[in-house]
């Protein structure tokens, strides 16, 4: 396979995870993929499989691995402003309000038009009327808007998504996956997602990668092929979501 | 909300009524003789040299004096303490390399510096600033470091992660996450520098509250030795009352 025009270039990825009173953990081995620009991929796997410390290295915020991670012809090797990452948890200052949130992430550029910036994006997420807002005001869905907003403010290339929706109710799920579908076509961001949640990656993925548990192996890599507005219910979808569903089902061994 | 504040109220009261029953019978036990007003005078008594007291002005005089040694002290402690705390905290190396020494230093309670305090110098007012600073410093040193030091390191990566400046990060993010532990050590600090002013005056001063009390020991007054005591206990709790409501406000946040 020649990876060598790929926007993002995964290969030969291996993470050990060094513990003090036990053997080293391999986290996973032999990782390899690649994105193209714009794409979606959603990243599925069990809890504990990797997915996470998966998406964490991709984005530089971990920088202890073995193999290549390139993106745009650079090897990743720290975080970069052109990368926003939405972490699981919210993690918003408890001592600013909504907008300071979001501003604190920005560290060039002019006073003004930061400002600018910040208002813009608080519009897209739809937190707008919310600004002066503290965190332990917001509820979880509008505390991972916030979340989302300042991974976005930066105008990253990509943006990696660490189960940004795992923490919330059904229904508030449901509307932030379209609301996030309205800000990719917005801001045509590439987009990675982690997941444990198979329907929430048919729904939103343009491909979707299956991680097999520890050490975690690329188990298939699903093209989902359905239009762009999609229906849950509709038996393309649930093909998918079958197809990928038959790699957890528990085998007897 | 409403049954809380409701309770509240009720705490209050009652911890009021308990307070004057107390009284009550320290009266009755006087009056009919149960105690012998030498070893611990009566309220009636201790109320008439209050009164006294507040007519002259002389209680309120000496209260003042020696508040004003405390704010002087306890303001270096809070200087001195959040500077060196934020530097220690911030930095594992500095943390380890302090720690031994920070810990000997701390479990040496104010009083048995006074002999060299004074040696250095003299017993003027630096002495005794110096030993309301010592009450204060450790405490607040301490709880600076402890907030910093467990500030949870999820949100730090969120400001590493977009390389923020190290003052911006020291101001924006280190310090006011540690806040609520900063207050703690302000709180505690402003007590136990309060009590070292009174330990201060004790040993040499000509004013204070604490040389009104080793004054009146002299001359048997226990009643003004009770009503100094009484005056340290009233100070402290509203120094502590004032300190509370100033953290409610910066740390609206975090209620």
């Amino acid at each position: 396979m020649d990876y060598q025009n790929e926007y993002i270039l995964v290969k030969d990825l291996r993470k050990i995870y060094a513990r003090k009173k036990h053997h080293d953990l391999l986290v996973f081995d032999s990782i390899s993929f690649a994105v193209e620009k714009g794409e979606f991929i959603c990243i599925v796997g069990g809890s504990g499989c990797g997915k996470s410390t998966l998406l964490r290295v991709m984005s530089g915020l971990d920088s202890d691995y073995e193999g290549d991670i390139i993106i745009d012809g650079e090897k990743v090797k720290k975080p970069d402003k052109r990368r926003g990452f939405v972490y699981q948890e919210h993690r918003l200052f408890p001592w600013m309000t909504v907008e300071k949130n979001v501003r604190f992430v920005i560290n060039d550029g002019n006073e003004e038009e930061n400002k600018k910036k910040v208002k813009e994006i608080l519009e897209l997420v739809g937190l707008k009327g919310f600004e002066s807002a503290y965190p332990k005001e917001l509820s979880g869905g509008m505390a991972q808007r916030v979340n989302i907003a300042r991974a976005l403010v930066n105008k990253p290339e990509i943006l990696f998504l660490d189960e940004p929706f795992g923490a919330l109710d059904a229904l508030t799920r449901i509307q932030l996956q379209k609301e996030l579908l309205v800000i990719r076509k917005k801001q045509k961001n590439t987009m990675l997602l982690v997941t444990h949640d198979i329907e929430e990656a048919v729904f939103l993925a343009d491909r979707i990668i299956v991680l097999g548990n520890r050490p975690a192996e690329i188990l298939d890599i699903v093209n989902v092929n359905l239009s762009e507005t999609r229906e849950r219910s509709s038996k393309e979808f649930q093909e998918i979501r079958k197809n990928i569903y038959k790699y957890f089902e528990y085998k007897e061994h | 909300m409403r049954k809380k504040v409701h309770n509240g109220l009720i705490y209050f009261l009652e911890s009021i009524i308990l307070l004057i029953l107390i009284i009550i019978i320290w009266c009755i036990a006087s009056e009919t003789g149960y105690i012998n007003e030498i070893l611990l005078p009566s309220p009636r008594m201790i109320g008439q040299t209050f009164i006294k007291k507040l007519i002259d002005k002389s209680l309120l005089i000496e209260i003042g004096i020696s508040i004003g040694r405390v704010l002087k002290g306890y303001m270096c402690a809070v200087i001195a303490g959040i500077c060196l705390g934020v530097i220690i905290g911030l930095s594992e190396h500095v943390h380890h390399m302090t720690k031994i020494i920070i810990q000997i230093l701390k479990p040496i309670p104010p009083i048995a510096w006074i002999p060299l305090v004074i040696l250095w110098m003299g017993i003027g007012e630096t002495s005794k600033v110096f030993l309301i600073f010592l009450g204060g410093f450790f405490v607040i040193l301490l709880n600076v470091i402890d907030g910093i030091r467990y500030i949870d390191p999820k949100i730090v990566e969120v400001s590493s992660a977009v390389e923020t400046p190290k003052m911006k990060y020291i101001f924006q993010l280190v310090i006011p996450a540690a806040m609520p532990n900063i207050f703690t050590g302000l709180r505690v600090a402003l007590g136990t520098s309060w009590s070292c002013v009174v330990a201060a005056e004790l040993v040499a001063a000509s004013s204070g509250v604490g040389y009104m009390i080793s004054n009146a020991r002299n001359f048997g007054q226990m009643d003004v030795v009770i009503i100094g005591m009484i005056s340290i206990g009233v100070v402290g709790k509203l120094m502590d009352e004032i300190l509370r409501l100033l953290e409610k406000k910066i740390l609206a946040w975090n209620f």
